[in-house]
């Protein structure tokens, strides 16, 4: 199935294969089992993994020219630990404030191929109201419309974006109080693994 | 005197409880080290429909931690090259179970420690000055 899924990927990508530009949702209902959104904390204590599956964005792709444009958007009030109580902590006033900004968001200003899957993608990213840019190196596997993406209930063509990246809390204003300190990471890794289809 | 007599009686009895903590807390520490010593360097994975499309095992949950899972039917397959052994993260959801981290037990193990060594200390102490 792996080489089924990248050799369809390649052909996608060749040149001239797709000449016309794709819109890939990533915001469907249907999709929401597939979306998943972690954020990782690790300190001399205690290692924790926040997750959500609440997303919303597009992706518009050029794929002969591998290049596009995209904007994705997560839930943050969604994030769960597993603690409750750490939950109410993270969403609160004090730390990510999800009642004035609840949302995460990250849109590209720029698409660069890396060969095969593999792609550059710079863009500003936003959390708890500031913006930063940033670049990530992520894969991007595309396969189109077909019997296969159909059994597996996908509406037209389907990617499959995974990206994983470093953030550091302080630097968008998330102070972590003191008595937490031993507990949450001032330094998150974040990942994504989100499938967008075009129709 | 008499007073004196039974201040140092409580004494004695409130040493001889700290010590006997002492000694509890002294037999948790192996316990709990061969407990620690269960973790195994887990990676959790979450399969989604979406991942037989696309040919991958799925999503992982973070990175490969050591964790406690004494369940073996949450495990996929045997251990990877680096010994990392992968974990069904919906198997874990369904069944409620919430991966113990070797690092809990090894900060409550330096705890019980800890107060091990205070309790026979001031457990001897307490004693020593009750019958001084």
């Amino acid at each position: 199935m792996k080489i089924y899924a990248t050799s369809l990927l390649i052909a996608g990508l060749s040149a001239g294969a797709f000449a016309q530009s794709r819109t890939f949702d990533f915001g469907k209902e249907n999709l929401a089992p597939q979306q998943v959104i972690t954020v990782e904390s690790n300190t001399a204590f205690e290692d924790f993994v926040g997750r959500t599956n609440k997303v919303k964005g597009n992706l518009t792709v050029d794929i002969s020219k591998k290049t596009g444009s995209g904007k994705l958007i997560v839930d943050l009030a969604s994030l769960n630990t597993g603690i409750d109580a750490r939950d109410d902590h993270m969403r609160s006033e004090g730390w990510l404030n999800v009642a004035k900004f609840p949302t995460a968001q990250f849109e590209t200003t720029s698409i660069a191929s890396k060969g095969g899957d593999k792609f550059e993608l710079t863009g500003n990213f936003t959390l708890h109201g500031v913006t930063k840019k940033m670049t990530v190196q992520a894969t991007a596997k595309y396969i189109a419309e077909s019997e296969v993406t159909k059994r597996n209930r996908f509406a037209g063509d389907v990617v499959q974006i995974k990206t994983k990246f470093n953030i550091t809390l302080s630097d968008y204003g998330v102070k972590i109080p003191a008595m937490a300190a031993d507990k949450v990471s001032n330094n998150l890794i974040i990942a994504v693994s989100v499938i967008g289809t075009s129709k | 005197m008499s007073s004196n007599v039974s201040r140092r009686k409580v004494i004695s009895a409130l040493s001889i409880v700290v010590l006997l903590l002492g000694v509890v807390f002294a037999v948790l520490i192996p316990l709990s080290i061969t407990y620690g010593n269960k973790a195994k360097m887990i990676q959790r994975v979450e399969r989604l429909s979406s991942s037989e499309l696309f040919g991958d095992e799925g999503a992982n949950i973070g990175a490969p931690t050591l964790l406690i899972i004494e369940d073996s039917n949450a495990f996929i397959g045997g251990p990877d090259s680096r010994n990392v052994y992968k974990v069904d993260e919906n198997y874990l959801i369904t069944h409620k179970i919430y991966p113990v981290q070797q690092k809990t037990i090894k900060l409550v193990t330096i705890m019980l420690e800890i107060a091990t060594c205070c309790a026979l200390f001031l457990g001897s102490a307490g004693l020593w000055f009750a019958q001084k």
